[in-house]
């Protein structure tokens, strides 16, 4: 039989709406590292899985 | 502090450098200049699992469960760390592929085997692999953490621990940045193979109906004659 691990606290994947977004924007020193994150072009969960789903989807030319 | 854990911590410092590096990179790769926070907030998670190693052995009695408990955690943030790195080598490889789709619709097959034949013979199928693997990690990332008989048998769990050290191991970052290169240097060869192709289509187009034109001509004066 396997040997039954016990997970430790799993944390969540990071679902981010527009309203993270917006959140970040209000308070940009905690994303002070990375240029477009403080300013606000980021990725939604949603689009960058939608983006991902399509490209990695298609088959090349 | 967790000086007894060195091969722990220095595997920690291999695997924040590494998803480190390839954040960065997959940033500066994004087709569209933003930002993906995933990545970030598994590396923030990986820095809170870390610092639970260290409270774990500043508040140990020297018992066996404690020393489990600060690998765990050590095990946990690096877990956080591979994670940061399979996300960003999604982004990039989502970029990349994005980049070849847009650039080579242009052109036809003929074209592109005459300017940019690696493509066909390596680059492709290369590409498609990596996209495969990806996909499989993606798919099997988050069930490695349980181990259970009732769920998963031992091999099935092998199998996925083989998908997962194959994905971790092969150096997909610097392939998936050569390959965008080799893409940028080959699309004046590919503008140019295109502009041969228009100048002949257009040879064909006037020169071949005037010539007809003018045999023609010849031969009706010819008769007439």
């Amino acid at each position: 039989m396997a040997e039954k691990k016990i997970i430790e606290q799993a944390y969540p994947s990071l679902n981010i709406t527009q309203k993270t977004i917006d959140g970040i924007l209000k308070r940009p020193s905690f994303f002070r590292g990375h240029v477009r994150t403080s300013i606000g072009r980021i990725y939604t969960t949603s689009e960058f899985k939608k983006r991902s789903d399509d490209v990695l989807g298609k088959s090349m030319p | 502090m967790l000086n007894k854990y060195d091969q722990e911590i220095e595997l920690l410092l291999k695997w924040y450098e590494r998803a480190k590096e390839v954040t960065i990179k997959a940033e500066s790769l994004d087709t569209f200049n933003k930002g993906y926070i995933q990545p970030l907030h598994e590396q923030r998670y990986s820095f809170d699992h870390f610092l639970r190693a260290v409270n774990y052995e500043k508040n140990s009695n020297g018992k066996t469960d404690d020393d489990k408990n600060v690998i765990k955690a050590i095990d946990s943030a690096i877990g956080h760390l591979q994670r940061a790195y399979s996300d960003s080598i999604e982004w990039i490889l989502v970029s990349v592929k994005d980049e070849y789709d847009k650039i080579l619709a242009q052109y036809t097959n003929d074209q592109i085997k005459d300017a940019f034949s690696e493509y066909y013979s390596e680059i492709r199928p290369s590409m498609e692999d990596i996209t495969e693997i990806v996909n499989e990690y993606k798919i099997n990332k988050s069930i490695e953490e349980v181990v259970d008989s009732d769920i998963i048998s031992a091999e099935e769990l092998q199998k996925l621990k083989k998908t997962t050290d194959q994905f971790l191991s092969i150096d997909v970052v610097n392939k998936l940045e050569s390959y965008l290169k080799i893409l940028h240097k080959k699309e004046a060869s590919l503008i140019e193979t295109k502009k041969r192709d228009k100048k002949e289509s257009r040879k064909e187009k006037i020169l071949i109906p005037i010539l007809t034109a003018i045999v023609s001509g010849v031969i009706v004066a010819l008769i007439v004659a």
